[in-house]
């Protein structure tokens, strides 16, 4: 995958981590009881994009290879794509 | 192009991901325009002046740039639009900021331009990080969720959500002041 291929896969996973953060805020705000859950959907989604983003940075910085294997990358990208459109409102 | 802002708010990191990044073309032209809603107006400055082109080439060959607010003094060019009164403080203040790039490329009549949005937030992490210290052990889960949404704001200032970043901020906001936690 190359890194402006990268980076818009980056950008849509905060694009819907984004979205399901405000879910999880108005969950919040009402006391809803899927609060929690959500909560650690929400958790999974940062969590696999931070590698990605540590990738990308690396391969920008220095020009070369970044930190994981194009197979991480693919698997991660998977991931993140199931986990996104999981739940969205809207 | 790519911005990432130091911890300690002293400068910011521009990543050039344009498609002439790392390849040598013929460029007669760069400019870098900065909105905030910190500032009432634009801030302008050249990466490229004329003959002179060291801060360009730094920006290609590197891969980034380092901008200090205090660079922002170094303007070389002032538009119509900004406006002349406008200082940079020391530091980038916490807030959502867009970047323009516009380069202008020899023998093409058209500027080409790249848009960034991003979300600053080095004084309120270095607040966030506070809270592990006056937080009881039982509400620590307060630590991590507040920490999400500030990544989430980070997330949605970079692209464009700024209603959502304005709900995140504020949030976070709200819970640290509730918490007494102050920075500095």
């Amino acid at each position: 995958m190359n890194k402006n291929t990268l980076y818009n896969v980056i950008l849509t996973a905060r694009y819907y981590l984004s979205e399901h953060a405000m879910i999880l805020l108005d969950y919040q705000r009402n006391g809803d009881v899927a609060f929690r859950e959500k909560r650690n959907h929400v958790m999974r989604l940062m969590l696999m994009i931070q590698p990605l983003e540590r990738h990308y940075y690396t391969i920008v910085d220095s020009g070369h290879s970044g930190l994981l294997s194009d197979e991480e990358v693919l698997m991660l990208t998977q991931k993140l794509n199931e986990l996104s459109m999981l739940d969205v409102k809207n | 192009m790519d911005v990432e802002q130091f911890n300690d708010a002293s400068a910011a990191r521009f990543y050039d991901k344009t498609v002439w990044a790392g390849h040598q073309v013929n460029i007669t032209s760069a400019r870098i325009t900065m909105r905030s809603d910190q500032f009432d107006g634009l801030y302008q400055f050249l990466l490229m002046d004329g003959a002179d082109r060291a801060i360009l080439d730094d920006f290609l060959t590197a891969g980034f740039i380092n901008i200090s607010p205090n660079a922002f003094t170094r303007v070389l060019e002032v538009g119509e639009e900004v406006d002349p009164s406008f200082t940079m403080p020391e530091t980038y203040p916490d807030g959502y900021y867009q970047f323009e790039l516009e380069v202008m490329i020899s023998g093409d009549e058209e500027i080409s331009s790249y848009m960034e949005n991003q979300g600053f937030f080095a004084f309120m992490e270095n607040r966030a990080a506070r809270l592990k210290l006056n937080l009881p052990e039982y509400v620590l889960e307060e630590f991590i969720t507040l920490y999400m949404y500030l990544y989430a704001a980070k997330a949605a200032a970079s692209v464009g959500q700024i209603s959502k970043y304005t709900s995140f901020v504020n949030y976070v906001n709200e819970r640290m002041n509730t918490w007494e936690i102050s920075y500095k």
